[in-house]
């Protein structure tokens, strides 16, 4: 059977999206709820989405069927259908918090010179193409943009590594229960686990899988901590009031001073990948409002999506903070439950004998 | 009408023959040798009459049997074919071969007697080389399959023969290595090929375009090449190759935006050199498409990302142009383009004159009279010279600097990004025949890279690219290196 991912794409996948998304204002938040502890509370949230990774590729092996198979051949059609639409609704959210502050950092580092305000339309226009994508070409971005990610981070990280004091995120649990404050708080910001959740059946699960995607997944959290942890060593106690870390915490480098602002070429580099991540989520409600409403006109459903996210970020600009507030404070549990929780539920769920017409239709219309 | 048959009674046939051929080049020659009478069939501009006359008139006013065989057997032609229908003797006719019709005979010969003028092989003005063959493709069918098998001599090549073309019948020559290219590609080319109904096909071009599935595209998805040793050295990776009558540029498909990047010197030339030279066409691509963009954006938008001392310099040499940042590099733009297309097109001798005051001149005159700054006219100059570092895919590269540079000039530097990211996913979702044209980058194929932006030393490429698809796996072995491994 022709599968349309490989585990070297959905490995590659986790270093090339999954980082760069957290690098605007998450460490800022972390640092914010408990401190020099920032780096245990992300920490946390990647072990728990390590874990459910984990059960993700078990449940691959086990039943070698799309997710959307899988509940369909055990709760028939229309659960199947009513909880992609829960997932629908998940992504729909989980793109919000990416957006805006694509958007704020965009706007304040690259456009605070200019009067005008950027428009953000193309960025859409953009995210409706990739959204109409299959998951052929999503692998195919992976193996090419994950060089840009680690090229990117490299960079920024070669020019602040000298400024960070290490000694800054020592005593370590000084923080107590704000630890797991923090953790509730940048969950949104992890749940990344619900994308395998859409990727399983569409790969082959081999010897080698479960470690390529653990080191991938490793590689991808180590690049999170390192940077993270330079972020709150580079700028200690007043971390918090860093809004947008991608470009200030090379901003006192040596280099910058002689040759200026070089770190914009780092930025520059990983803002390529971080376009594609920050429309993920998109793309994945596509995917997910495309098996609820099957329309022949695969553009339809990317413009919906895409538009109606853009009124949001156009028409509520003023309501962004209350908008994230309420996605960080109030769904954290629900996008922990859907994220990482559901995905575990799905381990006790028997393998039917395989359908393997409906399944091969399918992979057909994903290659 | 014209599958008619040939009729036995020649005076039936010059009939025909007169009816539906009334052009005055072709030529319809009547002579009897003892009461048979012969009718020769020819179009004067691209038949050699000397030959016609010392292999076919001469020995038949000699022979007493008139039968087919006895004829044949006395006729001297490199080339000797029977036909049964009028339509058959036409095609052949005007593919330079002369017919011979014979009265009592319900069929006639096709005699290979071509004669035409045509350009010498010489070596292709679009790739030259320091090092390697110097031989180009030229517009003649026969002439590029003959340098072609001169390097190929396995009866494993294969050319098959197909004709496009409602009024010009131009013939095309397909030709794969069999058992190299991959099952199924020829006959996904034939197949795509039947589908092209056209009046003409005055270059190969027109059948690169009709094999590319996305007619709207910036990008090629078929190779060219002007010289046989490139395409030989397609045709062993497992590419089915065109060649077109009438056109030096050969085609090959699968097609990858890698090989574009590959020049032939690169295999022939030291390993280290071809990286490094690789390397550099990379980035000369990157600035020649993006540095326009990015030098207006930053005059635009982003000016803080500019060093002082540069600022400065960039203040001072923008310090009353009139023009805008962007109109003004479009402007810089537009008249080298308008250079660039004039001494194309100019004879030799006034393109020189064309250059020096295009470009020392009116370059400099510009500046001075503060239409233009400095550093635009350099950057543009710049751009241009680096968009050539990749000859083949010059179109495509300056339709993309173009759009940057509009993009740029719209939306700054997050506008570049988001085109370049747009272009990324156009280019890992297209295809040709099935090969995607950004392999082996995306996807990644980890053993194509010995010969990708890195050049592998001569035996690290053992294996023909995985890319493309092909069965026959092995393209070299050298047998020391297993002993010495056997020795270890």
């Amino acid at each position: 059977m022709n599968y349309p991912l490989k585990t070297r794409q959905i490995a590659l996948f986790f270093i090339a999206f999954l980082p760069v998304v957290k690098m605007f204002t998450m460490p800022k938040s972390a640092a914010e709820a408990c401190n020099e502890d920032m780096w245990i509370s992300i920490l946390l949230c990647l072990i728990i989405d390590y874990a459910t990774i984990l059960a993700l590729i078990k449940i691959n092996k086990t039943h070698q069927k799309p997710f959307y198979d899988i509940l369909k051949d055990r709760f028939g059609t229309i659960t199947a259908k009513t909880i992609f639409f829960v997932y629908f609704l998940f992504f729909m959210i989980k793109a919000f918090t990416p957006i805006f502050e694509l958007r704020n950092f965009v706007q304040n580092s690259f456009y605070s010179t200019s009067l005008r305000t950027f428009p953000f339309v193309p960025f859409f226009i953009l995210s409706v193409y990739f959204c109409t994508k299959k998951y052929s070409v999503l692998g195919r971005l992976s193996d090419l943009l994950w060089i840009m990610t680690v090229l990117g981070v490299s960079l920024i990280l070669f020019l602040s590594i000298a400024n960070a004091d290490f000694g800054a995120i020592m005593p370590i649990f000084n923080n107590g229960l704000n630890i797991f404050k923090g953790s509730y708080f940048i969950t949104p910001w992890f749940t990344d686990a619900s994308y395998l959740l859409f990727m399983i059946g569409f790969f082959k699960h081999e010897e080698k899988t479960t470690l390529k995607l653990s080191l991938a997944f490793l590689a991808h959290g180590i690049i999170i901590l390192l940077f993270s942890i330079v972020f709150y060593c580079s700028f200690t106690f007043v971390a918090k009031r860093e809004f947008f870390p991608l470009s200030e915490i090379a901003k006192y480098s040596g280099v910058i001073n002689a040759i200026g602002r070089f770190d914009y070429i780092a930025i520059l580099i990983i803002l390529i990948s971080n376009t594609v991540s920050v429309a993920l989520p998109l793309y994945f409600a596509t995917k997910t409002l495309s098996m609820i409403i099957p329309i022949k006109n695969n553009v339809i459903i990317p413009i919906i999506i895409n538009v109606s996210h853009l009124i949001i970020a156009t028409f509520f600009e003023r309501y962004q903070q209350f908008i994230i507030a309420i996605i960080h404070l109030n769904l954290s549990p629900v996008m922990l439950c859907l994220g990482n929780i559901a995905p575990f539920l799905l381990l006790f769920i028997k393998p039917k004998k395989a359908d393997f017409t409906n399944n091969k239709a399918l992979l057909k219309r994903s290659a | 009408m014209e599958n008619e048959k040939i009729s036995k009674k020649l005076n039936d046939v010059v009939a025909y023959l007169e009816e539906n051929i009334s052009s005055d080049d072709v030529k319809i020659h009547l002579f009897t040798v003892k009461n048979k009478a012969f009718a020769l069939l020819y179009v004067d501009s691209l038949s050699d009459k000397t030959a016609i006359s010392d292999n076919v008139l001469r020995p038949l006013k000699k022979i007493n049997d008139f039968s087919k065989e006895s004829i044949s057997a006395t006729i001297h032609a490199p080339e000797m074919k029977t036909l049964y229908t009028y339509a058959e003797a036409f095609t052949e006719c005007f593919d330079g071969n002369t017919v011979l019709f014979i009265d009592g005979e319900s069929l006639s010969l096709s005699l290979g007697y071509k004669k035409f003028e045509m350009r010498s092989v010489a070596e292709p003005p679009t790739s030259i080389t320091l090092r390697g063959p110097r031989e180009g493709f030229v517009e003649c069918l026969s002439t590029n399959l003959s340098l072609l098998r001169r390097r190929v001599k396995s009866k494993n090549l294969k050319i098959e023969f197909i004709s496009i073309g409602k009024y010009s019948e131009t013939r095309v020559a397909i030709c794969y290595v069999d058992g190299v290219a991959k099952e199924g590609l020829k006959e996904q080319i034939v197949e795509k090929l039947k589908t092209l109904q056209i009046d003409n096909v005055a270059d190969s071009s027109y059948i690169a375009k009709h094999l590319t599935k996305d007619k709207s595209s910036i990008f090629k998805e078929i190779g060219t090449t002007e010289k046989p040793d490139i395409f030989t050295a397609k045709l062993m990776e497992g590419r089915v190759g065109l060649i077109v009558d009438g056109s030096p540029f050969v085609l090959t498909a699968p097609y990858v935006i890698l090989e574009d990047f590959q020049a032939a010197d690169d295999y022939y030339s030291l390993s280290y050199r071809a990286t490094a030279v690789r390397i550099l066409r990379l980035f000369a691509v990157l600035i020649a498409i993006l540095l326009p963009g990015l030098f207006v954006s930053a005059e635009l938008f982003h000016l803080q990302l500019l060093p002082l001392s540069f600022l400065l310099t960039i203040v001072n040499s923008i310090k009353g142009i009139p023009l805008s940042p962007s109109f003004e590099m479009f402007f810089t733009l537009a008249i080298f383009e308008i250079l660039n297309e004039a001494s194309i097109r100019m004879p030799k001798y006034v393109g020189m004159a064309v250059s020096v005051v295009g470009g020392l001149v009116l370059g400099e005159t510009a500046v001075n009279a503060g239409i233009i700054s400095a550093p635009t006219l350099m950057i543009i100059a710049i751009s241009g010279i680096c968009l050539y570092t990749v000859p083949e895919m010059v179109q495509t590269f300056s339709v993309l600097r173009l759009l940057f540079l509009l993009t740029a000039g719209s939306f700054g530097g997050y506008g570049i990004i988001l085109l370049a990211v747009g272009v990324i996913i156009y280019l890992v979702s297209a295809e040709s025949f099935g090969t995607p044209i950004l392999a082996p980058f995306a996807p990644l194929i980890i053993k194509d890279h010995k010969d990708a932006i890195y050049k592998g030393f001569f035996g690290e490429n053992v294996f023909r690219p995985k890319t493309f698809g092909s069965k026959n796996k092995t393209r070299m072995r050298i047998f020391s290196k297993f002993k010495d491994k056997k020795e270890m």
